[in-house]
């Protein structure tokens, strides 16, 4: 059996997940899959509104933790969590639990007000991420972008206030992540 | 629909042509290292999950890309005669979609993609001329793939805008408005 984690860091667009994913990497040693890395590779033939899109993406995500927890190699895995996806989450975590695994859900949030002005920040636009205002203004409507992932028990972190480096710490310690040497 | 694949040696220039073709006729390009790359993520080379994973991403896209009509650009290192069975069965699948599966093998002269493979641009691919040279040495890239039409192009002295209009122009594909 398997004693790999998935940590999961899910919530809105903008609210920091990559960063926050990245620091908890660089701490951890763990690999970094963030929604991204599955996204962009298959957005190089297909659109989001193509019907194999979300397909394509789920059986690649699917695999790779498949195969993480096959060969011990814990990960953090970034996403906007909207309920509409249960079952796909359900199904990745079966994955890693049946396995020996451990889901690690963190639920990452801040102001509204926050959120937008990082929704606007200019690094973003170079990664071809969200950044347009209607977006900002669907988010306000919709506060099921805020939605926590039901079944298990997820870490709720408000960032509004925190350094990537400070929200990476809570996680570790929460979850009890071994922490690299040096870091 | 379109399948077209480059293949040939490392350095030969297979992604440089393909971005090329990829403008001229609006064909999507998914070329082998953007499998590659995301797979590295959470796999090294050496990890025994790394080519089955890339393998089976790949199969995946080019089978969705065959089945929902659209035509694709792909590149790869083809080696003589190891690779002949899981490439031929790549083509077999995305026959089954009544998909044209176009082949252009690139190749050119020693000493030119020897100076290829040193050039800038190569980051995260091979790019040291020892490594190079004996990956070469020990591996056929000039051969073919078998029981197949390719399209073979020396492309020692083109530009790879050239190389992407010959295939362009052997192979009938439709330019784009302004290519």
């Amino acid at each position: 059996m398997s004693s790999v984690d998935l940590v999961v860091i899910y919530g809105p667009p903008g609210v920091g997940k990559l960063t926050t994913a990245r620091e908890l990497s660089r701490l951890t040693g763990y690999k970094l899959f963030d929604n991204h890395a599955s996204i962009d590779v298959i957005r190089r033939v297909f659109d989001f509104d193509a019907p194999p899109f979300w397909t394509l993406v789920n059986r690649l995500r699917w695999d790779v933790f498949e195969q993480a927890v096959m060969n011990d190699v814990s990960l953090v895995f970034t996403h906007v969590y909207h309920p509409d996806e249960l079952e796909a989450v359900q199904r990745h975590r079966k994955l890693v639990e049946d396995g020996g695994g451990r889901v690690c859900h963190t639920s990452l949030r801040c102001d509204i007000g926050v959120l937008v002005e990082r929704l606007q920040s200019e690094q973003r636009a170079a990664m071809g991420k969200v950044t347009s205002p209607e977006v900002a203004a669907r988010l306000r409507a919709n506060r099921d972008l805020f939605a926590l992932i039901p079944d298990r028990e997820s870490l709720i972190i408000d960032n509004t206030l925190l350094e990537p480096d400070e929200s990476a710490r809570r996680i570790i310690e929460h979850y009890r992540l071994p922490l690299l040497e040096g870091a | 629909v379109d399948l077209l694949l480059l293949y040939g040696p490392p350095g030969v220039g297979k992604l440089t042509t393909a971005r090329e073709l990829s403008r001229l006729t609006g064909y999507k390009l998914f070329d082998n290292h953007a499998s590659i790359d995301v797979i590295r993520r959470v796999f090294d080379f050496k990890d025994e999950p790394f080519w089955p994973l890339v393998r089976r991403l790949r199969r995946d896209v080019l089978e969705a890309a065959c089945a929902h009509g659209v035509d694709v650009i792909t590149t790869g290192a083809y080696i003589y005669p190891d690779d002949t069975a899981v490439m031929e069965s790549g083509f077999e699948i995305v026959e089954k979609y009544s998909a044209r599966v176009l082949l252009t093998h690139l190749t050119c002269d020693i000493a030119e993609l020897e100076r290829r493979v040193q050039s800038e641009g190569r980051a995260n691919k091979m790019n040291s001329l020892e490594t190079a040279r004996e990956d070469i040495a020990r591996h056929d890239y000039f051969t073919p793939i078998p029981g197949r039409e390719s399209l073979h192009i020396d492309n020692s002295d083109l530009l790879p805008e050239d190389a992407a209009r010959r295939i362009i122009e052997h192979y009938g594909l439709p330019l784009l408005e302004a290519g």
